[in-house]
């Protein structure tokens, strides 16, 4: 069954108190963070927390990402060698420009799967997308390597890049997280949009998360367990959706048996993309223990 | 050859480390549930220089409620300040 990443929660990895109840909430996924929320200074202690906590923390069905450092940074290799050596299987890379970025970190992991006798290709990546060079070589990011699972989009940097200010209309926004979308669909894998910063403001996250899934995002970064509750509701399909799935489904079975070609369910047409539509949401239904 | 790591907060610790003592291992340890939980540190702490291979050092703990896990990773970094990596 393929894993849910509806939310994808950041969590410093220097405090303590976060690590220990970071799946207090349930998200789908949890992205430990060694890069911005970090100060320089304490790089080093946040990448023994984290390596030490992975060790012996149980995050039952939440799925694991660690934020490194850039590639460009000093930090960068020491983070994978430590966290590979925890037994890490997720790395987010951030600010990710183009496929050598990936075939860099790629590299990386092989050496050190193979240092630490951990099977080849088994860590993963998600590649973070945060920049105008990036969003134009998406697609190239995506498909760039087998480990690859999602992509991420970034606004903060994106529009940092940009010299723009990020509206709360996001209109700014809609060629790249547009484009992220097609990347990912066309690599196959999943697109994660960028995090909402303005924890006041849960009606326009809720508004931003919605047209996140309209668009084909598979989940929305998050900064607040309150954001991953918002997130899980909008990314999971409504009962009624579901119902109307399964029974879409069950008809095209039984027309497909009696050798019949369209049918009509609802007094609507239900043609081969209505029914790998119901399918998806079947797919998501079952990955949030709805069926 | 001095160092610190961590913190005065809740579920933290902060370890101080001087690894110029050359005398033996001295390991001092300040903590509210230090009745309860003292030998539990200690063993935790013995156990990270052994993996460290650390034999003569001074070791400060002062415990604010810090599980294992913490008080190893905090004690790793504050030892690989002090060594100046």
């Amino acid at each position: 069954m393929k894993k849910l990443r509806r939310s994808m929660l950041f969590c410093p990895a220097n405090n303590p108190k976060m690590l220990i109840n970071a799946n207090l909430f349930r998200p789908d996924c949890i992205i430990f963070d060694l890069e911005d929320s970090i100060a320089l200074s304490e790089k080093d202690s946040a990448r023994d927390l984290l390596s030490e906590a992975l060790k012996v923390i149980d995050y039952g069905d939440s799925e694991i990402f660690a934020r490194i450092n850039p590639l460009y940074t000093e930090f960068a290799e020491k983070d994978v060698e430590e966290l590979v050596k925890s037994g890490l299987k997720n790395i987010r890379l951030p600010m990710c420009e183009s496929k050598s970025d990936i075939e860099t970190l790629s590299d990386m992991l092989k050496y050190y799967e193979n240092k630490y006798e951990i099977k080849e290709g088994s860590v993963k990546i998600q590649g973070a997308i945060e920049t105008p060079k990036g969003v134009l070589n998406s697609l190239e990011i995506a498909t760039a390597s087998k480990r690859m699972v999602s992509i991420s989009f970034g606004a903060e940097d994106y529009t940092n890049s940009l010299g723009i200010n990020r509206s709360k209309n996001r209109d700014q926004l809609i060629f790249a997280r547009s484009q992220i979308v097609l990347s990912a669909n066309v690599a196959g894998i999943d697109a994660i949009d960028t995090v909402y910063s303005d924890l006041s403001d849960m009606e326009n996250f809720i508004r931003e998360t919605s047209e996140a899934k309209d668009l084909g995002f598979a989940g929305k970064s998050c900064i607040h367990p309150q954001q991953v509750k918002e997130a899980h509701k909008i990314f999971t399909p409504s009962e009624k959706e579901v119902e109307k799935a399964l029974r879409i489904i069950k008809e095209a079975e039984l027309a497909e048996e009696k050798g019949l070609g369209v049918i009509s369910v609802d007094g609507k047409m239900v043609d081969k993309p209505v029914i790998e539509k119901a399918l998806r949401i079947v797919q998501r239904a079952k990955g949030a223990n709805m069926v | 050859m001095i160092a610190t790591c961590g913190n005065e907060k809740s579920d933290d610790v902060l370890v101080k480390v001087d690894l110029s003592y050359k005398d033996d291992l001295k390991i001092k340890i300040e903590s509210k549930v230090k009745k309860l939980f003292g030998r539990q540190i200690e063993k935790t702490v013995l156990k990270t220089l052994n993996e460290l291979k650390i034999e003569k050092a001074l070791i400060e703990i002062y415990d604010f409620g810090a599980l294992d896990f913490v008080i190893k990773a905090r004690l790793k970094t504050a030892i690989s300040r002090a060594k100046g990596e």
